[in-house]
Formats: structure tokens, sequence, C-alpha cells
């Protein structure tokens, strides 16, 4: 059986829904994948911290994983998975991070190194108050 | 700006893995975890289903041959995404071209 693929230009998405006008004229950002036929975004940088709009200070450290030789083509990359439930860290920046959120926490969080793995502290969310000022500062490289 | 608080979530000890290791009924789960570096699918950070929490992706495929699509991605906040505090800092998500200074208390101590 022959079969002619269709020639298709243009946004396929808009024909499929109308996007929601809750969103319109809210601030955003557009991304392309670093490769035609990609689906891995460059970052300039991935940092984890505390950041004050305010003030417009920061006390950050880098989670970006920037290693060439270990990453190659994935180094300084994110990717979107919406079939992955939280946030993936490669193995430098996991026991970066786990090191970050010990001392973020006083000791009180309780990291697994396995793949995997992920912290945990005991008791509810709540508990921890001056946890939720930190947060992840995601740049970009569009 | 992405909240750590995008990743967390409460849990029984008995729902997670490694609930048995803590003596607590209830546990702070974080969300970030432990990739296969081995694994090419697993050398890039993976913004997961948590992310889209606070972030509204908008996908745009344009296929601009056969066998070539370029897609593109648009971020926008979430309408139900964390809230800023009105009375202090922005704590919640938000999209910025901000450039921020050194601070001169650090955030991780020793």
């Amino acid at each position: 059986m022959n079969y002619t693929q269709p020639n298709i230009t243009g946004n396929i998405v808009d024909i499929l829904y109308t996007f929601s006008t809750a969103y319109e004229g809210a601030t955003n950002i557009t991304l392309s994948p670093s490769v035609q036929n990609g689906y891995v975004y460059k970052l300039k940088s991935f940092d984890f911290g505390i950041i004050d709009q305010v003030t417009g200070t920061q006390s950050v450290e880098s989670l970006l994983n920037m290693n060439q030789t270990i990453y190659g083509l994935y180094a300084n990359s994110t990717v979107f998975n919406m079939a992955y439930k939280g946030l993936g860290l490669p193995t430098a920046e996991y026991f970066r991070f786990t090191n970050l959120i010990s001392v973020a926490t006083g000791g009180a969080a309780t990291c697994f190194n396995n793949v995997g793995g992920y912290c945990i502290l005991p008791g509810t969310c709540s508990s921890y108050p001056d946890l939720w000022a930190y947060r992840f500062k995601i740049h970009f490289d569009n | 700006m992405l909240p750590l608080a995008t990743f967390a979530e409460d849990q029984m000890s008995s729902a997670s893995p490694y609930g048995q290791f803590l003596d607590s009924d209830q546990i702070c789960t974080i969300n970030a975890q432990h990739l296969d570096s081995n694994e090419n699918n697993s050398k890039g950070i993976i913004l997961g289903s948590m992310f889209y929490q606070n972030v509204y992706m908008n996908v745009s495929m344009n296929q601009t041959t056969k066998s070539s699509t370029q897609t593109n991605v648009t971020l926008t906040i979430n309408v139900n995404a964390m809230k800023n505090d009105p009375n202090g800092p922005a704590t919640g998500a938000y999209i910025t071209s901000q450039v921020f200074t050194q601070a001169n208390t650090t955030a991780f101590p020793v």
C-alpha cells in the first residue's frame, strides 16, 4: 500500500485547542531546542538558594550539569518530561543538592544515594517554614 | 524562579520506600531525585510533572519538512501557581529578567 505523508506546515498545536485567555498578556518565555528535531533545551545556569526579589540579592549555589566530559551533548541542558514526577538531577548535581539541603535543614534531611533516591524529612513539610524560602533559579539559554 | 516547595509533598512514612528509616509517621518528601548518569536520557536535568503545578507550558510543533520538526515551548506562570506573600519578599514562582547581586548573608552557613 502506497502512502504519501502530507507535507504539513504551520503551528499544529494551535489547530488542536485554543490557548487559555487566562494566560494572555502574562510574562512568558519561549524556548527552542538546542538542535532541530531535538527535545533538549539549553541552560545558562541552574541555581539553588535564597533569592530576594525586593533587594535584588541572592545567595545561591550552582546545580548546573556543566561537565562536558560526563554529560557530552546533554551538558548545560534540561528536558521537559511529563512522565517523570519531580526534579531529576544527574549524579554529581544530586549529591551537591543533598549537601545543600542538609545544610539548609540543619541536618534534618535524610537523602538516599542510590539511583532514584531522594531526600525526606521527619514530620510534615509545614514543620520547616524556613526551608520554603529556598528556590531554584533556572536561566534558560534561549 | 521556582520554589523548592514545588517538589515537596507530605506523605505517610508507609507510603515511601524510605519511610522506614525515619522514626516518624509522617514525612516531608523532596522529590529531587538521583538520575543514573550512565543513561543518556538521565544526563540532563529533568523538569517533571510537579514543575507544571507552577508553570504552564504551551508546546508549538512546527513541521518544517517531512522529516524535521521544530518544537518550541512557551512557559508562563500557572494561574494556580504558588503565590507571592503580599506582605513579604516574593516567594512564589515567577519569570523575570532581573539581575541579582551577591547577598551579604549566605543561604548555606557552614
